[in-house]
This record gives C-alpha cells, sequence and structure tokens, in this order.
C-alpha cells in the first residue's frame, strides 16, 4: 500500500498567467488579484523580451 | 504551541526584515508597470507555503524535528530572497525605460543647457545600477543571501526614484527651451529660404536682361 503524501510537504503549482485568456474568462478570475483578473501581470519570459529592447535604448 | 529557539528567531527576523524590502519593491514596482510581476508573486507564494509548514510543526498539526523547522525557515527566507532580486531586476529595466520616454524627445543641447544634472548625475546612475545589481539565476550570482546588499541595491533604486521627481519638476523648463530651439531654429530656416528667393529673382532678373542685350540687335 503506497504511503499518502503530506499535504504540507507538496509544493503548490506556479502561477501560470496568460493576459489573453485572462481577460476572455474574466468572470472565473473575479475572486483573486483584481490587476491579474484584468489580465495586467507580466511573466517571466514577457520581461526576459522587454529586457533585451531596454538594454538596447540608449539614453539621450 | 512550542517557542521558536534563539536560532529559529533570528532566521524569522530576518524574514520579516526581508518582507519589509520586498513588499516596498513590489507595490513600486506595480505603480510604474500597472501590472503585477507574476514571477515575485510565485515566490511570495511559495515563502508563505514553507512559512506554514513551520507553523503546523510550532502549532502541534504534526511532529517534526528541528532540522524540518530550520529547512522551511531557510527556504521561506530563500524565496523571498529571490522574489526581492526579481523585482529589484524588473524596476531597475522599467526604471531606465520610463527616464528614456521622458527625455527622448529633448535635443542634447536642451538638456546641457537645461538640466546638467541629467547627464552629471542622472545617467551615470542609471547606466550604474544596470551594471551593480545582479540578476539572480542560482546562488552564485548573489554570493551569500545578506540584508546588507538588499539595502544597498534598494538604495540604488531609491535613488532613481527621487530622479523622477527631478525630471518632472524640469519638464516645463525642458519644453519651453526645446520650443525656443525649434522656433529660433525655424526663423533661420526661414530666412534663409527668403535669401535663396532673392538670389533666384536676382538672378532670373539679370539673365533676362542679359539674353534682352545678347537678342536686341545693336
Amino acid at each position: 500500500m503506497t504511503k499518502k503524501k503530506d499535504v504540507w510537504d507538496i509544493d503548490l503549482p506556479q502561477i501560470k498567467f496568460n493576459r489573453e485568456s485572462t481577460k476572455q474568462q474574466a468572470q472565473k478570475y473575479r475572486m483573486g488579484n483584481v490587476k491579474l483578473a484584468l489580465g495586467r501581470g507580466r511573466t517571466r519570459e514577457e520581461f526576459e523580451k522587454d529586457r533585451k529592447r531596454i538594454l538596447e535604448l540608449r539614453l539621450p | 504551541m512550542d517557542h521558536f529557539d534563539a536560532e529559529e528567531a533570528e532566521t524569522l527576523e530576518k524574514i520579516a526584515k526581508l518582507y519589509n524590502y520586498e513588499k516596498g519593491l513590489m507595490i513600486y514596482a506595480e505603480e510604474l508597470a500597472d501590472e503585477s510581476f507574476i514571477p515575485a508573486i510565485n515566490e511570495i507564494k511559495d515563502a508563505f507555503d514553507h512559512l506554514m509548514r513551520v507553523f503546523s510543526v510550532k502549532f502541534g498539526l504534526r511532529e517534526r524535528d528541528s532540522n524540518y523547522v530550520n529547512d522551511n525557515l531557510d527556504a521561506t527566507f530563500r524565496h523571498l530572497y529571490r522574489a526581492t532580486f526579481d523585482l529589484l531586476d524588473f524596476i531597475r529595466f522599467l526604471q531606465k525605460e520610463r527616464i528614456y520616454e521622458s527625455v527622448k524627445d529633448f535635443s542634447r543641447e536642451t538638456l546641457v543647457k537645461v538640466f546638467p544634472e541629467y547627464y552629471n548625475t542622472i545617467v551615470p546612475e542609471i547606466e550604474s545600477a544596470m551594471q551593480k545589481i545582479p540578476r539572480y539565476k542560482s546562488e552564485k550570482d548573489i554570493g551569500n543571501p545578506n540584508l546588507e546588499s538588499v539595502k544597498g541595491y534598494v538604495e540604488i533604486i531609491e535613488g532613481t526614484k527621487t530622479h523622477f521627481a527631478k525630471i518632472n519638476e524640469r519638464m516645463p523648463s525642458l519644453v519651453d527651451y526645446e520650443n525656443r530651439m525649434k522656433r529660433e531654429e525655424q526663423q533661420k530656416e526661414m530666412k534663409q529660404y527668403a535669401i535663396y528667393g532673392i538670389i533666384a529673382i536676382v538672378a532670373a532678373a539679370i539673365g533676362a536682361i542679359i539674353s534682352y542685350l545678347i537678342m536686341t540687335p545693336s
């Protein structure tokens, strides 16, 4: 018989955020963070793109 | 409830101090981006989870040894530490972008004349923030996790924050000087066009006279 893993020691899943699907299904997210429910979140992947762009900006 | 021993209490104090920095950065990042930064939220969620594992033992909900408590307190600190560095990294890029957006339409001459501090202080400090604050990719990128380094990096961010106020303060003078420069430039161009026009008319008249003289039989 397999021993059931203690729920305390199970890691929580990471928040997977998709701007478009969040906006389309806003009703489902209305209990959580307001900004996220409005699709206003920045993922690591999006930031990586921003970071390359901003790194190339030369301040006047 | 089991009390925290001295070592555990010390880690908890570090966690509370670090959370103070992290929370301030998170609020500021949301103000700048008008968006929530998901990686930092994930780290805080994990930090909270590890802290609750500690409380589950301390409140007698289950039995674990002191190593388990210390490991989870350390994990709480590490997740908050990573959230803090993710936010520092995110903010320094946003700050650079915001400053770029604020001044990109002004000529170099306007910035030098009206706002010398921009080149003397602001640009070097922004560039230095881009160099000094490390990215958190693994433990070795950050070295020994400590609150002093976090404090130093937060001060860099705070320093740049004050530059926004200075730029906003100078904005009317910058716009005024830039407009005056453009007007003077336009007037100069108009004068030049007028001179070219006069030269063209005079040249045409001389040409007409010469051809009249050549064509007219003597």
